[in-house]
């Protein structure tokens, strides 16, 4: 037995253990079977398709869930950092990357603004840049180092990828520059990957950034020239971003802008002509003159950049450390004086999006800013921080880009799990200090929200109201509302008292909009809360600002560019983050489960490797042994019918769907002070928003498909920086447990994507020490039939993994529907079911009016381009 | 070892050190070794012979007479079995001493007499010198400093394997350096149908520059007698060379035209320096010098890292030399290429890639470990555990597959037959698998005889 306070020992795959643990030594059929398996995936093209199409087949009508919360794992189209890819593929993917900015930067093919930057990329992409004899695209030609190339950290590749070299010196200098102006693409420890892309640049502006401030900077970062085509790339995008403001102001939607030409020619456009609103009083709104003030939010610490030593200074080239310090200041103040003369029009509400949208393709992208000081319509609330909330270092930097220039910009702010997200929105609220709306996507993380107002700010129960299924506060005069998307979005009747609360939310002119969670957001039904409540700023929250469809840049317009995006690696060196383990467990199949799996072909296979005995085997061993060391323990499974099966079977908790509220807040605390319960098993219903800070190990036993954003949110619940245990390298852990040789292998291969681009390293476990020596249960062949029997009797609906009905759907014979597991009674209306034919061809339409096709907004259809 | 296996391929048999590429010599030849006026080459030996062995010889070298072999035993406690054994074996192979009967009657071991001359002559001094400096030199006007020499060596050795590689642009080399690659399979030779490198070239790219030199110079001893040159002088002017000193220079003058023409070929490799092609100096270089100590020197003299690789298989390449990307490019795939940095990706494809080149995963983690960048020497371990992991996962994926050989009982005439065969065979335990749907059984070869007789009794009763 390994000593205690370490992680099990693992027998390392490369560096001993006897080979057999991996090779297959039986002779059965199964095993020989595998070759033929793995060598369709010889050609990845091919594989990719073929696995994309059973996951389709298989599960279709689950991915596509017309909420739109989870992406298609099947959809692998989309992903431009696929890792494993012949050169054919690479070819395909360059040309699609032309084809993919081309539609970032307006998408209507008879734009010419667009087939400009398209054509213009293309260009250096394509014709520019021919492959070196090894088949990399060589620009070493259109690239000229500079002498002191040492110093200078990045290589901007004319196709729009910046690398950097984090060891730099520079690097400091260089990262918080390249969060603003690109998207990172990859952070590991030593080289990161940046991308600019028009979005990204329309985010760099609308922060504060200059077009040539953005191309000097990073012409002095750059260890080589910087490519022509990159310098005009920049300036395309960013010559005509952030000239035009969107300002509500007493509820009323205005266009403004310092430049009267711009205005001149965007009103000459039909479709900003339509939208605009004539009446003869627009004219007669009051224009604050702007007052210049600094970036100060509520609890600001205002400190000085840190100092930084002589010896960092040197071996920073000067113009580069000149500039970084005009570029910080630059942040900080606005371009005042430029807003003397302000142009406006008003805008017709209904048309918002369609104007927000014409705009992006005109190439003027509007920007939505609140100018809350000088907002005298709108009461300000008594809210402020407590002294005892103090913000870290990367939650100030965030903020700071935020409020930089004494207004709040509209935008999303990227942070990890557990890195305090909530305490940024806090902030932002009581900087505000207008009306506040909190939404969030579940009763549990409604009041968490409501704890932590109270825990940060000076709220009191009166100023925060709730308005969810379960508990509805009067609003009488409530500062804040708390509530879920659902709750806001939905359609049927509701109840007399909700449609009271409706009105009055309706009515408000909120400053302060914060959406928790945003990823979820850009499904119809999220979208639609926009449009209903009236907010003079929105601020997005996330970790993972990845979908497996692309519906993520439909963020950029509904509510504003990225603002912020922590380094996940840097906050877990800084002990922000937990240090955390990541293990993928390889569980052979045995012989009996195996047959079976390759026998059949309906969606039962995956029940199959979920249930694989060795699997459970493995979770059994590696619980006891967490247990062992005091650990708090969370066992992740999708399906219904393994977790119910297994959480049974070692008789502990577990939280699903259909379980009430009460029941989960229950075993939560039960989880969180009781020392005797120290294991729990949840459904998805525990991705997000789940705060368990104590929990420090995490199993996940059947996943998602290919959802690189699952796998990342439930890593985030055992991310909460952990005390007390600084002398251990890896003080969490998260293990996924795979049954090998099944479909399962190459979805945690997918899955991982996100995490090991964040620099997270996964450790592979053939073996796990000291499993033989354990008494765990199945390990009997009898025991081990049985179990397969009680698995091919499951119907094919256990099969699927659970679906997650929303909280507003509740008694309210919403759309949406779930399998569950359920008695005879179900049928007649038990459990709140509701049987209803649902029209449709095929399996993949079957569940649904909202299903993935109809999920995006007409108008984004369009936007995306031919599809 | 014989010398069979290394004739077939020399390059990459692995003679770890001197001693191992010498026991192969035939004994004829051992004796003209010793017997060379250049008693450099007994010191060379004598040196690299293992402490016991270097007692043997130095106790017996002023003793005309055999000494029995109890007298060995006698000096030697019970523990030092071992490292006896291994020096009268060593001793034995190298022919520096052979059985022979003692004046007692006894057998006794008898030192070789040239090389007893040999190390007597560099105990007491005398004799020439071994390095060859006591040859007059004319004064050098402008001598050359270590660094050029040094960095004159790599470029040199760069061309031999810019060729190797096949890349393009690379300058041409000498027709008998192309023979000696062929002779060491690291190319195909250019009879054969396809030309080009080999898997033992791939596998020879990937080794570090001192284990190259190495069997670059076992495989031209090979091919020496081909050209009709003496093996002997060769090896006896490698030894000398290897003797040398870096930065001294070196007179030609007094040697022999197969000399020089090894001299040239040297030249060519980047093994020693002349300003040209008749100059009467030479500088021998970091590449020969200490090469008798074999393959096992340190590497890092030899190299700067400049390979970074990230937990998500990145792979950075802080070069501008084509010969450093192609070799990454082996079993990485290159996605970008900057002026002083290509950037690529290890896969699963690039490295079943690399495997299908006959390249070994532990070659590649090897590499990699040998020249990463000083950044990542900070780490320990050098790569990310993650990456090496996975590459060999990637490399025992193609090994789940086992291979026995089975005779196929099939066509059973009733599900009775079947089943007592198979039950025959399965108590022998000599059924490997079997069938009852489709009615076969697979035996074991080594049981199929005895499954076979019984077989046929039943169907006779």
């Amino acid at each position: 037995m390994p000593p205690r306070g370490r992680p099990p020992k693992h027998q390392p795959v490369a560096t001993g253990g006897p080979p057999a643990s991996i090779k297959s030594t039986n002779q059965s059929a199964a095993s020989e079977r595998v070759p033929g398996k793995w060598k369709r995936q010889d050609d990845p093209d091919k594989q990719l398709a073929s696995l994309s199409m059973t996951s389709l087949h298989d599960n279709a009508d689950y991915y596509e869930v017309p909420d739109g919360s989870s992406g298609s794992s099947g959809d692998s189209s989309e992903d431009d950092d696929e890792v494993s890819r012949g050169s054919a593929g690479k070819k395909e993917r360059r040309q699609r990357d032309v084809g993919k900015s081309g539609r970032i930067s307006g998408g209507n093919d008879g734009d010419e603004a667009t087939i400009r930057i398209a054509s213009h990329q293309a260009e250096s992409m394509v014709l520019h840049c021919p492959l070196d004899e090894f088949g990399a695209k060589d620009y070493r030609a259109q690239m000229e180092l500079k002498g002191d190339h040492a110093s200078r950290p990045l290589w901007v590749a004319p196709d729009g990828h910046i690398f950097l070299e984090a060891f730099s010196p520079v690097y400091k200098h260089a990262q918080d520059f390249l969060v603003a102006i690109s998207e990172p693409v990859c952070r590991p420890e030593r080289i990161h990957e940046y991308k600019l892309t028009a979005y990204s640049l329309y985010a760099a502006v609308s922060v504060g950034l200059q077009t040539a401030d953005i191309i000097e900077y990073l012409k002095r970062l750059s260890k080589t020239d910087l490519p022509k085509g990159i310098e005009e790339f920049i300036r395309l995008c960013t010559s005509t971003y952030g000239k035009l403001k969107l300002v509500l102001k007493q509820n009323r939607y205005f266009v403004e802008t310092s430049h009267a030409d711009v205005m001149q020619t965007l009103l000459k456009d039909n479709v900003v002509d339509q939208c605009r609103l004539r009446f003869d009083e627009q004219t007669a709104l009051p224009n604050d003159g702007p007052v210049k003030s600094g970036s100060a939010f509520a609890g600001s610490s205002q400190i000085p950049a840190e100092e930084e030593t002589p010896a960092e200074k040197e071996s920073v080239p000067q113009d580069i450390y000149d500039f970084y310090n005009k570029i910080e200041k630059d942040d900080d103040d606005d371009d005042a004086e430029s807003q003397q003369k302000v142009v406006s029009f008003e805008v017709k509400q209904d048309l918002i999006e369609l104007l927000q949208k014409r705009c992006i393709e005109l190439e003027f992208p509007l920007l939505a800013e609140y100018d809350f000081r000088h907002d005298q319509h709108n009461p300000d609330i008594n809210l402020d921080l407590k002294p005892s909330a103090t913000h870290r270092p990367y939650q100030e930097k965030s903020l700071r880009k935020m409020f930089g220039n004494g207004r709040a910009r509209s935008g999303i702010i990227v942070l990890p799990c557990g890195a305090g997200k909530t305490l940024v929105g806090v902030t932002a609220c009581c900087t505000v200090r207008k009306r506040c709306l909190v939404l969030c996507n579940s009763g549990v993380s409604v009041e968490q929200w409501r704890s932590q107002f109270k825990m940060w700010s000076t709220a009191d129960d009166s100023m925060l109201c709730r308005f969810t299924a379960d508990s509805k506060d009067k609003p009488s005069n409530a500062g804040i509302c708390i509530t879920t998307y659902n709750m806001i979005a939905h359609t049927q009747k509701r109840s007399w008292e909700a449609e009271k609360i409706m009105e009055w939310l309706k009515n408000q002119e909120w400053g302060l909009m914060v959406l928790d969670e945003v990823h979820t957001i850009p499904a119809k039904m999220f979208r639609r809360v926009l449009t209903i409540v009236n907010a003079h700023c929105k601020l997005g929250l996330t970790a993972t600002l990845v979908r497996e469809d692309d519906k993520i840049q439909d963020l950029n317009f509904l509510i504003g560019p990225k603002l912020y995006e922590a380094n996940w690696m840097e906050l877990q060196n800084k002990g922000f983050l937990a240090r955390v383990q990541c293990a993928e467990v390889w569980c052979p199949m045995t012989a009996e489960f195996y047959g079976e799996y390759l026998s059949i072909r309906t969606r039962k296979q995956m029940l199959l490797y979920v249930m694989n005995p060795n699997k459970i085997r493995a979770l059994e061993f590696l619980v006891r042994f967490h247990e062992r060391r005091n650990d708090k323990i969370i066992v992740f499974c999708d399906n219904v019918f393994a977790l119910k099966h297994v959480a049974l079977k070692m008789n502990k908790p577990y939280i699903y769907g259909p379980t009430s509220q009460n029941e989960r807040l229950q075993i939560l605390q039960n989880f969180q002070h009781n020392p005797r319960l120290n294991t729990i098993f949840v459904s998805k219903v525990a991705d997000t928003s789940f705060d368990l800070p104590e929990a420090n190990v995490l199993i996940q036993i059947s996943s998602q498909g290919g959802s690189r954003r699952q796998e990342a949110q439930r890593l985030g619940r055992i991310l909460r920086p952990k005390k007390g245990a600084i002398a251990e390298e890896y003080n969490a852990f998260f293990y996924s447990l795979v049954s090998q040789d099944t479909t399962e292998m190459f979805f945690a291969r997918r899955r991982q994507r996100f995490l090991v681009n964040q620099g997270y390293a996964y450790k592979v476990i053939t073996k796990l020490a000291g499993m033989e020596e354990d008494t765990l249960g199945l390990s009997t062949k009898d025991q081990q039939v049985d179990l397969l029997r009680q698995v091919l009797a499951a119907s094919d609906a256990d099969a699927d993994e659970e679906r997650i009905v929303g909280e507003g759907g509740k008694g309210g014979g919403s759309v949406q529907m779930t399998r569950k597991v359920g008695s005879m009674g179900s049928f007649s209306g038990a459990d709140e079911s509701v049987y209803m034919e649902i029209k449709g061809k095929g399996r993949s339409t079957k569940h649904g009016t909202g299903s993935a096709s109809g999920a995006a907004h007409s108008l984004f259809k369009k936007f995306k381009g031919k599809k | 070892m014989t010398s069979a296996v290394s004739s077939t391929d020399p390059a990459m048999v692995d003679h770890k050190s001197l001693y191992a590429y010498l026991s192969t010599l035939p004994s004829s030849l051992l004796e003209n070794l010793y017997r060379h006026p250049n008693p450099s080459l007994c010191m060379a030996i004598f040196r690299d012979l293992t402490p016991m062995a270097q007692k043997f010889v130095l106790r017996q070298l002023f003793i005309e007479q055999i000494l029995p072999k109890s007298v060995f035993t006698s000096w030697i406690t019970p523990e030092g079995k071992k490292d006896h054994d291994d020096a009268v074996r060593l001793l034995n192979d190298l022919k520096i001493w052979s059985e022979a009967p003692s004046t007692a009657g006894l057998m006794g071991w008898k030192l070789n007499e040239h090389f007893r001359k040999g190390i007597q002559a560099i105990v007491v001094g005398g004799g020439p010198s071994w390095s060859g400096d006591d040859q007059p030199t004319a004064e050098e006007t402008t001598p050359k400093d270590i660094p050029f020499i040094q960095n004159y060596a790599r470029e040199r050795w760069d061309v031999v394997l810019h060729f190797l590689a096949g890349l393009s642009g690379a300058s041409q080399i000498s027709r008998d350096t192309v023979e000696v690659l062929t002779n060491a399979g690291l190319i195909r030779g250019s009879n054969s149908t396809e030309s080009g490198i080999t898997q033992n070239g791939f596998r020879f790219l990937l080794m570090d520059t001192p284990s190259q030199v190495w069997r670059f110079i076992l495989a031209y001893l090979h091919t020496v007698p081909k050209w009709g040159m003496d093996l002997i002088e060769c090896i006896s002017f490698i030894f000398q060379l290897s003797f040398s000193q870096i930065g001294k220079h070196y007179s030609t003058i007094g040697f022999s035209s197969n000399q020089l023409r090894t001299l040239q070929h040297f030249r060519e490799y980047g093994l020693i320096y002349m300003r040209s092609k008749k100059s009467s100096r030479y500088y021998p270089t970091n590449l020969v010098v200490n090469l008798s100590a074999g393959a096992g020197l340190n590497t890092s003299a030899f190299s700067e890292g400049y390979i970074i690789v990230e937990t998500n298989y990145r792979i950075m390449v802080y070069t501008d030399s084509p010969l450093k990307i192609a070799v990454v490019s082996y079993f990485s795939d290159m996605l970008y290429r900057f002026p002083n940095l290509a950037l690529g990706m290890i896969t699963r494809e690039s490295i079943r890639r690399a495997l299908m080149k006959g390249i070994s995963t532990d070659e590649i983690i090897k590499f990699l470990r040998m020249h990463a960048h000083p950044q990542m020497r900070e780490n320990n371990p050098v790569l990310p555990s993650t990456l090496t992991d996975q590459i060999k996962l990637w490399e025992m994926e193609r090994e789940r597959c086992v291979f026995a050989d089975g005779v196929l009982y099939n066509n059973f005439l009733s599900q009775k037959d079947f089943e007592m065969l198979r039950n025959y065979a399965s108590d022998l335990g000599v059924a490997m698998c079997s069938n009852a749907a489709n009615k076969v059984v697979v035996v074991s070869p080594e049981g199929h005889d005895q499954v076979r007789a019984f077989w046929k009794r039943q169907k006779k009763e």
